[in-house]
């Protein structure tokens, strides 16, 4: 198998992600339930991972490392926690589904939503859009860091200014660049930050966490125990409590507190580098190849660690049928939960195939992935 | 009735959650001063169910905690007979 899917998932995750969830799991433990000490350890574990993400995302508070299951809850905890009916929401026309589809809900109660056309196949970021789209009610900015369909990374910390100075707080969407691209929340102007654990911070599935910065107020949207203020009907006002009800996903932290370690060993920036060589090294060796187009640019430097095209019209599922039977080359094919993105770049009916190469990926590896794309592009 | 290190140490901070006290303990790790988790007592906590007992003749470290930017809710010495709020201690 090649896997270049890791835009999805990565994979393989580093042993040491499995050995302390492993660890994890023999030592037990639920935590801030109790006071013994079996839950205690596993409280300690799950504090040192939320200390560790505040400082890997330039944010000072761990207390406001709010756990999720995913990205996706992380967005839907700020989304619902923040917007109202009446209330106007500014966002891309890249955005996933996992943005598009709380919004769209909400804009059935009444949300007035903007969507700035961000166009991947363009140099220039209409920054001035989003500066022209404010509103006495705009009451959030929402962008994705870098599109799940083009790798299209957006200008952020200029977003986020332009958010601040219309004192309205800024969520971004991390889940393809949180490990892989450098995120300071404090020097981004960033409010809010929807991070995945299982994709670039390489933590196990059903890991994820939102950071809100001091100041800005979410309603919870679930409720229930916390370990603590237990003799009360009201759910806690304070962090992380307020948004985190229920038992955690311990070993899954644990797990991610591993990969967080792993990747500060490594170096993010050592890993971005190797990606987008192995990137650039992919697009290069696609453009030889007649009929095949690729979206969201051809310098890899500029992107996040995805490589999008199609061959001529052919079916993009088809293709990545093909790329799994002929070679074992796992490609995701198809919409990409981001129908806004496909209508942007004309690709609804087409969809896309999508490469996304992770560090462990071997330049023999894409040198397959391109002589097999070649042999599919003949044959078609 | 006293139980546990607090016997021993006969100072108890109380906190209003798991994470401030898990803070309070990086904290007193960092001051190089000894501590023990320990339960809440009913009688004084009904918000966090873990407490931090120190030596009293630390209890000075309070206002470095403070300083710190640890919460906790209540200071207390453990006496035989009880456990009494510290004299100045602050929210």
């Amino acid at each position: 198998m090649i896997y270049l899917d890791n835009a999805a998932t990565t994979w393989p995750k580093p042993s040491e992600v499995i050995n302390v969830m492993q660890e994890a799991f023999i030592s037990g433990g639920n935590p801030g339930r109790g006071a013994h000490n079996v839950s205690l350890q596993a409280a300690r574990r799950i504090f040192r991972v939320r200390e560790t993400l505040a400082d890997f995302f330039g944010f000072t508070e761990p207390k406001r490392v709010v756990f999720t299951s995913n990205a996706t809850q992380a967005l839907n905890q700020a989304l619902f926690g923040l917007l109202r009916p009446g209330d106007h929401v500014i966002t891309s026309s890249l955005e996933h589904n996992a943005v598009f589809r709380p919004l769209w809900a909400l804009a059935q109660q009444g949300l007035e939503i903007t969507e700035v056309r961000v166009d991947p196949e363009s140099n220039e970021f209409p920054l001035q859009d989003f500066e022209g789209s404010f509103k006495s009610n705009t009451k959030l900015v929402v962008t994705l860091h870098a599109s799940n369909v083009t790798g299209t990374l957006f200008p952020v910390a200029d977003i986020g200014r332009i958010a601040r100075k219309n004192y309205v707080p800024y969520l971004v969407d991390a889940a393809q660049t949180a490990g892989v691209f450098p995120i300071n929340m404090e020097e981004m102007n960033i409010d809010l930050l929807a991070f995945p654990g299982h994709k670039g911070l390489l933590g196990p599935q059903g890991t994820g966490g939102l950071i809100v910065r001091e100041g800005v107020h979410l309603n919870p949207i679930m409720y229930g125990g916390t370990g603590s203020l237990s003799e009360s009907d009201l759910q806690p006002e304070f962090f992380p409590d307020v948004l985190e009800s229920g038992t955690l996903n311990s070993l899954g932290i644990a797990g991610l507190g591993a990969a967080l370690e792993y990747l500060k060993k490594i170096g993010i920036e050592k890993i971005r580098k190797r990606e987008q060589e192995l990137c650039q090294y992919l697009i290069d060796g696609l453009m030889q190849i007649e009929g095949i187009k690729i979206y969201g640019g051809l310098d890899a430097k500029t992107k996040a660690p995805i490589v999008s095209f199609n061959l001529k019209d052919v079916d993009s599922t088809i293709v990545g049928y093909v790329l799994e039977q002929e070679a074992g080359i796992i490609a995701r094919s198809g919409l990409h939960c981001a129908p806004h993105a496909h209508a942007t770049l004309g690709t609804l009916k087409q969809g896309v195939v999508r490469l996304s190469p992770s560090h462990y990926t071997t330049d023999e590896e894409i040198d397959t992935a391109i002589k097999i794309i070649r042999q599919v592009a003949t044959g078609l | 009735m006293l139980y546990g290190k607090i016997k021993e140490y006969r100072a108890l901070l109380t906190f209003s959650s798991w994470s401030d006290a898990l803070a309070a303990e990086r904290a007193f790790e960092k001051l190089d001063c000894p501590y023990s988790p320990i339960p809440a007592p009913r009688s004084l906590s009904f918000e966090c169910n873990f407490a931090i007992c120190f030596p009293l003749g630390k209890i000075d470290l309070v206002k470095s905690l403070a300083e710190k930017g640890v919460p906790f809710v209540g200071l207390y010495e453990a006496t035989d007979n009880g456990f009494i709020p510290w004299k100045g201690s602050t929210e």
